[in-house]
């Protein structure tokens, strides 16, 4: 047992680990192909090393023969893989000098078929014993060499020439590193395997083949090459894992869903926070039209395009959509993408993050509901102190006329009875006959009374500016104006005089007016809904306001009937508004009246005495 | 017995002729009151009908006159009238008993069909209270003693217990037994309850 039965297998050993380490992480990272082809060499190259030992060993010119041809197959196939390798690789490199190579040396290997001693030697004559260091013997062949043994070293040639070829270009090509260290390597190794056969088989060296050691030193090299490649990714794994938990981290803190979507694979990937706003199944990643799924149907489509333009445009999108649940309630997501992709465009590549705003949502449109409901309520409050006012009126109205009307009534009923007996008593009948008509006077001095109560003797006058009750009159009305989105115009001139009035019993009428003009709008498109309220002299000694509309104005036969009391055009109207404006019109010694408009709508004018200083009460 | 007299309340001269003339005529006896003093000077423990009141007067108004009458010995049942609607009073008013809520112009049939109403009710509260009056007055015949073992009998305890809880022989439970039966004219337990239930009452010193 010498050192080289110690070392050869050694080096089996080595060859057959790199072989198979590249093999299993051929089927793992890329490039496939090439790490494929240079686990084969590797192989190869094992094999070729149990054949190198067996020729040292062998002590017969037989048993050579034997291993000879294994041998030269063996390297045949280990170069050839790697030229193949190289083309695979590099991608570069002059095509034919390799086929030729390969297809020359290949040829040659016919000649272990025939009768010869093979493509090396005609014919192996004898073994010889050779000494070398530590005392170590071994067996080499002595033989008449084949001339046709050119075609193997032929072959070599092309191929090494191939390998530099691939290299310089690989070089040329920018990538000066990798055609340096790898072609530099296979460049020696073919050199050397070859010239050293060459001198074992012209007999000029007597060693032992060493093409498996030279490989190994270059399968050294290139495994550390290759699997650099390895250690970068498993770093670049590693980190991106890291990164990846810390992205989770911080988006879980912030109860954001992260996801990242490959639009060229359609792969995506998604945080289980995602994965739940989402409402999908914990631990399953649908695919992306498997999430559009479970967006909301009228969604779908502004959240494609947006989607698309924003993978198309390489640019940022934001999107809100609505995700339903299974318990039938509606979840509102947000979600903020980018498109990340390679310098050349290619690769795109979707990340973003989800947000559930369904809080928001639901507080934005509580707001709007609450807002609606204000105004809501505004208009229902305007209206409401609208009629009270006049209700009140109205109401205290009718209850001081139910007392002599129930009276009435009842003293009627009684009289019916009475006339249903056989001799009705007349007395009682001519009683109740004078208890009626008293009632009637009473019923009607009550309505007198109501009158009373707006003549003269109760209004307080003074001067009054009519831009200020205007003003007034259109603070009172703004809300209802807002709620009805109608415009009150005021075109008052600066230097009109001063009117005398009781002020609230005229921002009664001018209100009444407004309210009333309003309401004619209520058909009115968003356009044409303004109501103006003009002042203007008006003969001597007279100022006149009209109110107007663009409404349906008014029917030319109840133009007369308007300021009748209960005259009404409204369904729950009480019809005393215009009737209550003629009286204090009337006390104020002025005139009120209507008239059509020759456009459209109808116009209210009221006219009333200016203050002078004749006419201002004595008390002030 | 009296028979019943609606009472009429209200304010307004006119209004209460008239409505005593047609509730007269309609077969009813009236007593009419211009203020609710009044009518309270007049009711008595006795007064068998109804009363039917204006809601606004001045002095005492008919929801005032409402809330005196519950309290008083004799709360006969209650028909407001009035001059215009006014919810919250209505509900008030039907919410504390009043038999109806009315205006002053509603159809005579309405009226009519209401004050009917309130004499029924008075009729069945009259008649209940005297069940009640007679029941009790039953009672009121036993001794003190007889009342103690009536209570420990309906609670179902047996003589032997009940002697035990008085600390007095059987014998003289049994006894006591005799004298309730005699003296309230029945002949079972069973009767006794039915007595008790029916007069809604429990012998006093219970």
């Amino acid at each position: 047992m010498t050192w080289i039965d110690f070392l050869w297998p050694v080096v089996t050993g080595a060859c057959l680990t790199l072989a198979l380490i590249n093999l299993r992480i051929a089927f793992v990272e890329r490039p496939r192909a090439a790490r494929l082809l240079f686990s084969l060499s590797a192989f190869w190259v094992a094999f070729l090393s149990v054949m190198e030992l067996a020729g040292m060993r062998a002590d017969s010119a037989a048993r050579y023969e034997a291993v000879l041809g294994w041998g030269d197959l063996a390297t045949w196939a280990a170069m050839s893989s790697l030229t193949a390798f190289i083309w695979v690789f590099f991608g570069t490199g002059t095509r034919w000098l390799a086929l030729a190579g390969s297809a020359s040396y290949g040829l040659g290997l016919l000649f272990y078929l025939g009768p010869d001693s093979g493509l090396l030697y005609l014919r192996i004559t004898g073994v010889k014993t050779v000494e070398t260091y530590g005392g170590a013997i071994f067996h080499v062949a002595e033989g008449v060499p084949n001339p046709w043994g050119a075609l193997a070293y032929a072959g070599v040639l092309l191929m090494l020439a191939f390998a530099v070829d691939a290299s310089i270009q690989l070089w040329r090509r920018g990538n000066g590193r990798r055609a340096a260290i790898i072609g530099g390597s296979l460049v020696f190794f073919i050199l050397a395997a070859g010239v050293q056969s060459a001198l074992i088989e012209r007999g000029v060296i007597y060693s032992p083949y060493l093409i498996s050691w030279f490989y190994l030193a270059i399968l050294v090299t290139m495994g550390h090459e290759l699997s650099k490649d390895v250690f970068a990714a498993t770093e670049l794994a590693r980190q991106l894992r890291e990164s990846q938990e810390r992205m989770t981290l911080a988006a879980e803190a912030a109860n954001l869903g992260i996801w990242m979507w490959n639009v060229d694979r359609d792969e995506l990937w998604m945080s289980d926070r995602g994965l739940a706003l989402f409402a999908t199944e914990p631990g399953v990643i649908p695919s992306y039209s498997g999430l559009r799924e479970r967006v909301h149907p009228e969604d779908r489509q502004r959240r494609d395009e947006t989607i698309q333009r924003a993978v198309r445009a390489r640019g940022m999108y934001e999107l809100e959509y609505r995700i339903p649940l299974p318990d039938g309630t509606v979840r509102w997501l947000a979600t903020r993408g980018r498109c990340f992709c390679e310098p050349d465009g290619g690769n795109p590549r979707l990340l973003g993050v989800s947000m559930d705003i369904t809080p928001r949502k639901r507080a934005e449109a509580a707001l709007r509901e609450n807002e609606m409901e204000l105004q809501r309520q505004r208009a229902e409050l305007s209206h409401a102190s609208r009629v009270s006012t006049l209700g009140q009126l109205a109401s205290s109205l009718a209850h001081e006329l139910n007392q002599p009307l129930g009276a009435i009534l009842r003293n009627v009923e009684a009289a019916e009875l009475f006339m249903q007996s056989e001799s009705p008593d007349l007395d009682e009948i001519r009683a109740i006959l004078t208890d009626v008509r008293k009632d009637d006077q009473r019923a009607g001095k009550v309505i007198d009374r109501m009158r009373g109560l707006l003549q003269r003797r109760s209004l307080e006058l003074h001067p009054l500016s009519l831009s200020e009750l205007a003003e007034e009159v259109a603070v009172f009305a703004r809300v209802d104006a807002a709620a009805r989105h109608a415009a009150i115009e005021r075109d008052i001139p600066e230097g009109l005089p001063d009117v005398l009035g009781d002020r609230v019993h005229l921002q009664q009428v001018l209100l009444n007016l407004v309210l009333n003009a309003m309401d004619a709008l209520d058909g009115n498109s968003d356009s044409s809904r303004t109501v103006s309220v003009r002042a203007r002299l008006d003969g001597a000694g007279s100022v006149r306001m009209s109110v107007s509309d663009e409404g349906r104005g008014i029917h030319p036969e109840q133009l007369g009937r308007l300021f009748e009391p209960f005259f009404t055009t409204k369904p729950h109207g009480m019809g005393v508004g215009l009737a209550i404006c003629r009286t204090i019109v009337e006390a104020h010694g002025g005139r009120i009246w209507a008239e059509n408009n020759t456009g459209q709508g109808a116009t209210f004018h009221v006219t009333l005495s200016a203050a002078s200083p004749e006419n201002i009460p004595s008390e002030l | 017995m009296n028979a019943p007299v609606v009472h009429v309340v209200d304010d307004d001269l006119s209004f209460r002729a008239a409505l005593t003339r047609l509730l007269r005529a309609s077969g009813f006896e009236v007593k009419a009151f211009a203020t609710a003093e009044e009518f309270f000077k007049h009711l008595a423990p006795d007064t068998h009908g109804c009363a039917v009141v204006d809601l606004e007067m001045p002095g005492m108004n008919g929801l005032e006159l409402q809330a005196a009458l519950t309290q008083a010995s004799n709360p006969i049942p209650l028909v407001f009238l009035t001059g215009h609607g006014n919810i919250p009073a209505t509900v008030r008013a039907m919410r504390d008993g009043a038999e109806d809520f009315l205006e002053k112009r509603a159809p005579r049939e309405t009226l009519l069909a209401a004050v009917g109403r309130a004499l029924a009710r008075d009729a069945e509260a009259r008649a209940e209270r005297d069940l009640k009056r007679k029941a009790e007055d039953r009672f009121n015949i036993l001794t003190d003693r007889e009342r103690e073992v009536l209570g420990h009998v309906l609670k179902g305890r047996l003589n032997k217990q009940i002697a035990a809880d008085l600390g007095i022989h059987e014998r003289t439970v049994k006894l006591h037994r005799t004298g309730i039966t005699t003296k309230l004219g029945v002949h079972s337990v069973a009767e006794l309850a039915r007595i008790i239930l029916h007069g809604n009452t429990f012998p006093k010193g219970q």
